[in-house]
């Protein structure tokens, strides 16, 4: 297939009117359910999943990218409303969007937001699909030794980013590498870690892991919270949505440059948007006429430069997830495993053979962004009350959707216990600051690290980590591990010495 | 329990948990025990220095995670008494609704246990009734008519009413 054909089947893919109708599931489902109290796009996803391994292929697709790739734009909402960010990528947001709101601008803030975040979705599509013909070659000219180790990087880099002590994310996500090997080993026919249970022979289904383990603690942490996001009035909504679109078409500029920013932090796996947000923020803050006197005290400028970020870094994030089989981040890593649940496996074979496959995706961003822009400019206001809904109703009617969809995974009692059994670790987890991120995507790529690291030892013994690319990488990801350490060993010889 | 014994509790589950994983794995064949062995010989130092830096560096849980890992940080307002009332009357609803499912059914066990909640929690009972009365909607007419997912009548009511 050509590209030109690969372009026009991956549009075709999801412009089947089922499929379009479950991208448009997705659009509304992410943005209400994001705007909801407490409830993130992890969430979302994790409550989707069993629906999706019911669809078709490219329905499945349409309906797991298109919740993940809206997933920011509806963040704005309660951070221009209610300085409360609705999720880790729309902090930065409140810096600007909030006094916006207080200065009666709430709906310029919010709709140059939007726009932002639109234009930014389709421009890191756009570096997407232009980054395909550099990732073709590259992909092909690395072997299992080296896909081995960059599943190890991609870990690494997702469990570094884990607060004070980044020891804990390694754990983590070393633990998510061992629950993959629980069953019967597939290849030696070996049961591993089981103790005889029957639940357990089939190994440990992603989707009761994954509605435990992000579904279940956030709804015991609004349990435990006792009370809803916001008790504000939701008062100038009405007038100002024109002004915030042609603010952020005024600032083409900043829109590029922000989203550029974006794409480079979603390149490396681990950054996320919580970075991106402020990377783009600084940015704007330092290069945008009299910004050090207007920022934070309510300038759209500063709201166009993290929106249009945080949707851009989507694309970017895609890059190593596509091309390398990486999550670039935690809610990837939900979307990678939704993939591998319908037969989309990502690496060599999406952008060589099924090369439409990735084009549905860089579709799916263009399309999703503008479509949710769009409903979110309109939909202001019932968007905005959702953030008021109390917890004590949307508690219970989660619990009782997540307990089916863990079971309508195999129609196994057992496999709602695994669910309540991670949805209490992943509390305790939390509660004490050790990542649950991590274990996703140990988990989502333990069998596939399982068998780079079974065939590389086959082709090269425990030499492989000796190859030129293995053990740069590896080197790489010592120095990027060990750098705080020897940095403060450093300061203090300087100490020392002085 | 206190905060502090919770915390040492799960380190050291964690260190029981995979030297139990090394030295499983050391018993299978080299095939299969290559993961097991390879994650389980570099989670052991791992977890003593994540516990030695724990309890080196923070005694607080509030800043034991922040926004960066992704994940979200626990406000003061989820550690105090009051919370863990709150989530352990939590836990004992959630365990009931899971019972309820297996004991009489998903269709019966799963409204009727989102009802309880939510008269407990004083909501009006129009509105109680209504919500409960929208997720058997869900269960019956999205999963078991949509999905055609077979959702299993309860143990409690096959004995007594029969299949």
């Amino acid at each position: 297939m050509s590209t030109w054909d690969a372009v026009w089947a991956g549009l075709i893919h999801i412009l089947e009117p089922t499929a379009f109708l479950y991208m448009m599931l997705g659009i509304v489902i992410s943005s209400t359910l994001v705007a909801l109290p407490g409830i993130g796009s992890k969430t979302a996803i994790a409550l989707l999943l069993p629906l999706a391994f019911t669809l078709d292929k490219f329905e499945a697709i349409c309906l797991i990218v298109s919740v993940w790739a809206v997933s920011n734009t509806a963040n704005s909402i309660t951070s221009i409303l209610f300085a409360v960010p609705g999720g880790s990528g729309s902090q930065a947001t409140i810096l600007d969007g909030y006094p916006m709101a207080r200065n009666g601008e709430a709906s310029r803030a919010l709709s140059a937001a939007f726009t932002s975040s639109a234009l930014g979705g389709i421009f890191g599509a756009i570096v997407l699909a232009l980054s395909l013909p550099v990732l073709k070659p590259l992909v092909i000219l690395l072997g299992p030794p080296e896909f081995f180790v960059l599943i190890l990087f991609g870990i690494a880099m997702v469990s570094t980013l884990s607060g004070k002590n980044k020891a804990k994310g390694l754990v983590i996500g070393i633990l998510g590498l061992l629950i993959s090997s629980v069953g019967i080993h597939l290849v030696s026919g070996i049961p591993r870690f089981t103790f005889g249970n029957l639940t357990l022979m089939d190994g440990l289904n992603l989707i009761p892991v994954t509605i435990g383990l992000f579904a279940i603690p956030e709804l015991i942490s609004l349990v435990a919270s006792g009370s809803s996001i916001s008790k504000m009035e939701l008062n100038n909504l009405d007038s100002g949505r024109r002004q915030g679109i042609r603010d952020s078409l005024t600032h083409w500029w900043l829109v590029i440059r922000s989203s550029l920013v974006g794409v480079w932090v979603g390149m490396i796996p681990g950054l996320g948007s919580s970075v991106a947000d402020w990377f783009a923020y600084g940015h704007a803050r330092a290069t945008e006429k009299d910004a050090e006197k207007t920022f934070g005290t309510g300038d759209v400028r500063g709201v166009i430069a993290v929106d249009s970020a945080t949707n851009a870094k989507e694309g970017g994030s895609l890059i190593p997830t596509l091309a390398f089989g990486i999550p670039g981040s935690s809610t990837l890593a939900l979307v990678f495993g939704g993939l591998l649940i319908v037969g989309v496996k990502p690496g060599k074979e999406i952008l060589t053979t099924h090369l439409d496959v990735t084009f549905s995706f860089i579709w799916l961003l263009i399309i999703a962004s503008v479509i949710t822009s769009l409903l979110c400019i309109v939909f202001i206001k019932p968007l905005a009350k959702a953030t008021q809904v109390r917890p004590t109703l949307l508690v219970p009617i989660i619990c009782a959707v997540s307990v089916v969809g863990a079971f309508a995974n195999s129609n196994n009692f057992g496999d709602i216990i695994v669910m309540a059994t991670f949805g209490v670790f992943g509390y305790w987890l939390r509660l004490h600051g050790w990542p649950r991120p991590p274990l996703l995507l140990g988990l989502v790529l333990g069998p596939e690290a399982e068998r780079h690291l079974w065939t590389s030892f086959q082709l090269y013994e425990w030499e492989f980590v000796l190859r030129p690319i293995t053990g740069s990488l590896l080197i790489l990801l010592i120095m990027i591990l060990g750098w705080p350490t020897i940095k403060a060993l450093f300061v203090k010889m300087q100490g020392e010495k002085l | 329990m206190s905060l502090s014994a919770s915390r040492a509790i799960l380190g050291l589950s964690l260190l029981a948990l995979f030297t139990y994983t090394l030295f499983a794995g050391l018993d299978m064949p080299f095939r299969a025990s290559m993961l097991p062995v390879f994650a389980s010989s570099l989670a052991i130092p791992l977890t003593l220095l994540a516990i030695y830096i724990e309890r080196k560096t923070d005694n607080q849980v509030t800043t034991q995670a922040d926004e960066s890992s992704g994940d979200l940080a626990v406000s003061k307002s989820e550690i105090s008494a009051d919370a863990f009332r709150r989530v352990r009357y939590f836990f004992l609803w959630f365990a009931c609704l899971i019972a309820s499912a297996h004991l009489i059914g998903f269709l019966i066990g799963l409204p009727l246990m989102v009802f309880i909640y939510l008269l407990a929690h004083r909501e009006p009972l129009t509105l109680s009734i209504f919500l409960s009365s929208m997720v058997l909607v869900i269960l019956y007419g999205g999963f078991q008519k949509g999905l055609v997912l077979p959702l299993p009548e309860g143990v409690l009511t096959m004995m007594l009413f029969g299949g």
